[in-house]
């Protein structure tokens, strides 16, 4: 079963080709897993402790892609910095790499 | 294990270790360059690039430093260091500040006539020039508006050669310095972590680590007379307290607290470097310049206010990325046992909080008075602004909770000079308590000087390894 943060990520990349979109997840796996050890540590604990928020707000399950995009871009204004850090750190993480992956007519047609 | 004997340690290759390898080789010292990252060959991936974060960035570019606000920051691991990724902007530093250091901290020898012999050293070997031809427009848009707004503005030069048709290429230390050393004869042993020195009454032995070069690790141990560190201000720190030191290591910690506010104009912007134009009527305490901005910064800085910027981003080509930085604030690194990453810490006072919305409101100002007619602020919630007699919300909108504040400059983790209490190494770099240990990176530098630290860490390495040789 993949992990909270795995399933927010999959909600958040955009659809792309699979070789633009396997660049973005590597990009993306590989930043969180070389993250210094004491900051893992901290994403590790918000990723529990908002999987459990998150479910006891859902009736016992992880919600929809589209309703997870729009937790994630309520967490990113929330007064409470881990919950502001963390969902800032893995849209920051997914919005540069789906930037960098596509080309500009793509990024155009995209945004608009 | 694999053991190395070597007369002249350097560990770390950026601009500090670099500079320093290359004068010990040329001086025929046997000199070993160990740096923990990879050679990549220069060019190989763009400026500013995903592929560039992935192979020269520390972490991938996600370290921070712990506080209210948390300061995201980025450090190179790569053989070049923080060369290969950073600007390649050059400024001096200035005559008043390193006069101000030298009284301050008892800093010998720390005149500006000495100085500007070893940064006129530097500057003859990295052809420091400014860029040929036309001002990019992102960088004429600040001369622009400060030129509106009656403040001074400056261009500065750059460590770039460029070619007759106007082919512009970065000297960094992987181009320049480390292939000078290697010339002379220098051992460089990349892919290598130093985890701690050894040391026996007061001398250093040998320093211990781990090779990682092929994916697995491989114990290594280099025996040498003498030791540079140089790993940058928040390594060098830590693999001095993993080896037992602590007394004024560390505590020091300065940078320049950014925010950034992305722009957007009527006319086309350049994407490809960073401008080179800087605002310096408030220097040194706060500088005004922009920043890069491909695509993927561009969407970056207009989604920091988590407002609605769809539109703007389908206009990229028409934005730019601009930053207000100030000198303010302090703070620590920590090497804590167990943890091969620093933990490193940083507060801002209500002053500096103060300084760095007081910035944001000159950046703004300066920006709409060069024809920007959207900022979008590094601020959670905005306000995005479209007049400038609405900047005045930003004042109210900066708070710990909602600015989005990072950093690239670090320094000043063991400070050099001759009064013990405030500095951990002497004027010239060795380490109190040591007769061969010596520091030679940014570190040093007794505060932030206010711009990009490269030329100051180089004029320094410059004048600290030229002593170091004649001693």
């Amino acid at each position: 079963m993949p992990s909270f943060k795995s399933r927010i990520i999959d909600a958040l990349v955009t659809p792309l080709e699979p070789t633009q979109r396997g660049a973005t997840e590597a990009f993306i796996a590989g930043s969180l897993t070389d993250l210094p050890q004491h900051l893992k540590i901290g994403i590790a604990v918000d990723s529990v402790l908002l999987e459990v928020l998150t479910r006891a707000t859902h009736g016992g399950r992880i919600p929809d892609d589209e309703a997870l995009r729009k937790l994630v871009a309520t967490w990113e204004s929330n007064p409470l910095t881990p919950i502001r850090q963390y969902a800032r750190l893995l849209s920051s993480l997914v919005l540069f790499a789906d930037q960098e992956t596509r080309t500009d007519d793509q990024a155009t047609e995209a945004a608009a | 294990m694999t053991t190395i004997q070597t007369e002249v340690l350097v560990i770390g290759s950026g601009a500090g270790g670099a500079v320093t390898a290359a004068l010990c080789a040329e001086a025929g010292r046997e000199v070993t360059i160990v740096e923990e990252g990879a050679w990549h060959t220069p060019g190989d991936v763009e400026s500013f690039s995903m592929g560039e974060m992935m192979t020269r960035y520390r972490n991938h570019g996600l370290t921070a430093a712990l506080g209210n606000p948390g300061i995201s920051y980025a450090e190179g691991r790569c053989v070049g260091g923080s060369t290969e990724i950073n600007s390649g902007l050059y400024r001096r530093l200035p005559d008043y500040l390193s006069t101000a250091w030298a009284t301050e901290f008892r800093i010998g020898d720390f005149g500006p006539d000495v100085l500007a012999d070893a940064a006129a050293e530097v500057e003859k070997f990295l052809d420091i020039t400014q860029v040929p031809g036309e001002v990019p427009p992102a960088s004429a848009k600040i001369a622009e508006g400060a030129d509106a707004l009656g403040w001074r503005s400056t261009e500065f030069a750059r460590a770039f050669s460029y070619t007759p048709d106007g082919r512009a290429t970065k000297q960094t230390m992987a181009r320049t310095y480390i292939p000078r050393a290697i010339e002379a004869g220098a051992n460089l042993v990349a892919d290598t972590r130093i985890d701690r020195l050894e040391m026996r009454d007061g001398r250093f032995r040998a320093a211990v680590g781990v090779s990682t070069g092929d994916g697995g690790e491989e114990p290594v141990r280099i025996v040498a007379d003498d030791v540079f560190v140089c790993g940058g201000a928040v390594q060098t720190p830590m693999l001095l307290h993993h080896s037992g030191f602590r007394r004024g290591i560390g505590s020091g910690l300065r940078f320049h607290p950014t925010m950034k506010v992305a722009a957007r104009f009527d006319s086309e912007m350049d994407h490809g470097e960073v401008p080179m134009h800087r605002i310096m009527e408030f220097g040194p305490h706060l500088t005004i310049g922009g920043s890069a901005a491909r695509r993927g910064h561009v969407a970056l800085a207009l989604a920091d206010t988590s407002l609605p910027h769809e539109e703007a981003l389908a206009d990229w080509r028409n934005v730019a990325v601009y930053y207000a930085a100030i000198r303010g604030g302090g703070g620590r690194v920590l090497g804590l046992p167990g943890l091969k990453s620093p933990v490193v810490f940083y507060a801002m006072n209500e002053a500096d909080m103060s300084r760095l919305a007081r910035g944001m409101l000159h950046l703004g100002s300066a920006l709409f008075a060069a024809g920007a007619t959207e900022l979008y602020p590094g601020i959670v919630g905005g306000p995005i602004l479209r007049r400038q007699d609405d900047l005045v919300q930003w004042w109210e909108a900066i708070s710990r909770s909602r600015a989005n504040v990072m950093t690239v400059h670090l320094t000043s983790t063991v400070r050099m000079g001759e009064d013990p209490r405030r500095a951990a190494a002497d004027s010239f770099g060795r380490l109190r308590g040591t007769e061969n240990l010596y520091v030679n990176d940014a570190s040093l530098l007794p505060d932030a000087p206010g711009v990009n630290p490269q030329a100051a860490i180089m004029m320094l390495a410059t004048r600290n390894t030229h002593a170091y040789l004649a001693a």
